[in-house]
């Protein structure tokens, strides 16, 4: 026959009394509360006032687009108006960006040129991003334009990993992914998005590739373009004339 | 200089997934699969798979932008997001492990709660779940106890989700390795044994018992550093395979082997967490008598190296080279993730406490026989 070591034994074999458990729990609870109480801070951040930071769109799109941008870096300045632009445009906060330009100096002293290469959302027809959210949060429209659900997206930031291109980061004020929507709200007003209309160049020009006159199209058609990391296998929608391989490699988070 | 994207809250996530993994597959070589030598550790093993299970999210939610949202991770379930498998496959398994310790435990939670006063009786009714029965304790279903430990078991194998949620990633090269899955599968179940082993050891060491014969068996088991030593292969083979990846991999590797990562991956992680261990362990085995320090050492190196390993990955893996003139994040915990882990550890510390201090996790002993009628002195 057996039975079980008595209970004040069983307290006594693993050296642990009542008084103990409730010293010890106390301990590891203000612990845990002061845990709980971070993550709480996270969490209200955003479900307060800035819940509605970003409106949310349309997931089908009622236009018949297929929307596309070329970026021409024989005309990129490298006035970062763009960035300015977007960030102004979007209400992007501090310390992120949707649109950013890269800078190098090729050459040798004194014989140095610079090289900008303007960095958006690609917009990809074969997005990374989309299957990869947990939540189904970030989607691509039938126009092309890959977007994000700000009410469902779980800032899990499984997207922004996935990215090749480093076009996503997690909003530090609604603490979700946030990125370049190609200003989807001036476009559905007919509008071009805000980096375009101030790009003083005039490197950047959006338009239909469903449209063979659009500018795009006779762009396309006329000039030999490059994508970036076109060995990732996204097919971005964002073409650029003047791309060598190392800049196309060169982009990253 | 700005924080990694994913650090170490994310660690912690997949470190605690493992060991639940792992705590649940050494208690089921011996209540599946009868391996004596994880007998002694089993009851120990339940628990540990138990609180683990129930500590995985945890972290989580200090990771997420948006935790009051984790729902959505139960509601839009799909394929293609081996994140969205996490959801039902963390629940059914910390259901399935605690109706599998429903049957595994019954007849020590019945003897206990007949013992029981206070709070301790309270749970000990509530784990019981049906009506305790009145006399003799009933024998729990076998069957039930089986499907739910076959059960349970294939589930831990479902936790290999986790190194594929970074092995899909191709832009991440030093992430994108088909056998990630099976890597973070076996460091999880190398750290849960680990734990287990540790843990059994420190509350034998308590007491001051001496090992009993049948659990000399499991000072002695190879399977451990078996499995340690599986490890190194695969290791050994994840990185041949490296070399022929893209070029971009190479930064990420050279910051494991020579660079900012190196004294945390390669020599605490690979060296002290997993040659060391697996060298003490096999030599505990051959010992005349095995030691316990030894195996606790072990054990406690094996726990180290295992949150080495997946920390340095991590980061290495969100690595990239920048060009002059940028900057990549800090491949460190902020003070904030740091605060976030001790508190996570606190509640874990808390959970086992009341575990054990509710269940009867402690072995049946024997009935003492009746003491002897004392003999009459010759006046």
């Amino acid at each position: 026959m057996f039975r079980i070591r008595k209970t004040a034994r069983t307290e006594q074999a693993i050296g642990l009394t009542r008084r103990e458990l409730l010293t010890k729990g106390t301990v590891a609870g203000i612990a845990a509360a002061g845990a709980s109480l971070l993550l709480t801070d996270r969490a209200s951040a955003h479900d307060g006032a800035h819940a509605k930071y970003y409106d949310n769109f349309p997931r089908r799109s009622e236009m018949e687009h297929r929307w596309a941008m070329v970026v021409d870096l024989r005309r990129c300045v490298g006035c970062r108006a763009c960035t300015v632009a977007c960030k102004s445009e979007n209400n992007v906060p501090d310390g992120v960006f949707r649109t950013w330009l890269r800078f190098e100096e090729v050459g040798e002293y004194p014989n140095t040129r610079p090289r900008y290469l303007p960095v958006f959302c690609n917009h990809c027809d074969n997005p990374p991003c989309v299957p990869v959210c947990p939540v189904l949060a970030t989607y691509k429209r039938d126009d092309g334009l890959v977007l994000i659900d700000y009410d469902k997206c779980i800032g899990c930031g499984y997207c922004i990993q996935a990215c090749p291109y480093g076009a996503r980061h997690l909003n530090p004020v609604q603490k979700t992914a946030d990125k370049c929507t190609l200003c989807v709200h001036r476009l559905e007003a007919g509008q071009k998005p805000a980096c375009v209309t101030t790009c003083i160049g005039g490197a950047l020009t959006i338009g239909d590739l469903n449209d063979p006159t659009s500018d795009v199209s006779r762009l396309l058609a006329k000039h030999p373009v490059q994508t970036l990391k076109p060995e990732q296998g996204t097919d971005p929608m964002f073409f650029y004339i003047g791309l060598d391989d190392r800049l196309s490699q060169e982009v990253g988070p | 200089m700005t924080s990694m994207e994913w650090g170490l809250p994310v660690v912690a996530k997949y470190l605690f997934g493992g060991l639940s993994a792992g705590a649940f597959v050494t208690y089921y070589l011996w209540q599946g699969l009868g391996l004596k030598a994880f007998r002694s550790l089993s009851k120990l093993a339940w628990i540990s798979a138990a609180v683990w299970g129930l500590m995985i999210p945890i972290p989580i939610f200090g990771h997420l932008g948006q935790p009051g949202r984790f729902v959505n991770l139960l509601t839009d379930f799909h394929w293609t997001s081996p994140m969205s498998w996490a959801g039902p496959i963390l629940l059914a398994y910390v259901v399935v492990v605690l109706i599998n310790g429903r049957f595994f435990y019954y007849a020590d939670v019945v003897l206990a709660y007949r013992e029981a006063r206070g709070i301790r009786r309270k749970a000990l009714r509530v784990l019981l779940i049906t009506k305790p029965p009145v006399g003799a304790v009933p024998e729990a279903s076998r069957f039930w106890l089986k499907v739910t430990g076959a059960l349970g078991f294939v589930l831990v194998l479902f936790f290999g989700y986790s190194g594929l949620e970074l092995g899909i990633i191709p832009s991440k090269p030093l992430w994108a390795n088909p056998i990630n899955p099976l890597m973070f599968l076996l460091t999880g179940i190398i750290s849960g044994m680990a734990f287990v082993l540790v843990l059994w050891i420190a509350l034998e060491r308590r007491e001051k018992v001496a090992p009993a014969p049948g659990e000399e068996a499991t000072l002695r088991t190879l399977i451990l550093p078996a499995l340690l030593a599986l490890f190194l292969a695969l290791n050994a083979i994840s990185y041949v395979s490296l070399s022929y990846s893209p070029p971009s991999v190479r930064p990420a590797v050279q910051l494991l082997a020579t660079g900012e990562l190196a004294p945390l991956f390669l020599w605490i992680g690979l060296g002290l967490g997993t040659v060391v261990p697996m060298v003490l362990l096999a030599g505990n085995a051959i010992l005349k008598v095995p030691r316990r320090w030894l195996a606790g050492l072990s054990g406690i190196l094996a726990l180290v190296g295992a949150f080495a390993q997946k920390y340095g990955f991590l980061a290495a893996g969100q690595f990239y080279d920048a060009p002059a003139g940028e900057t990549y994040a800090s491949l460190w915990p902020t003070i904030e993730e740091v605060l976030q882990f001790l508190a996570v550890l606190a509640l874990a510390y808390f959970l086992f406490v009341a575990a054990l201090w509710i269940s009867p996790w402690r072995r049946v002993v024997p009935e003492p026989l009746p003491a002897a009628p004392a003999k009459e002195v010759a006046a």
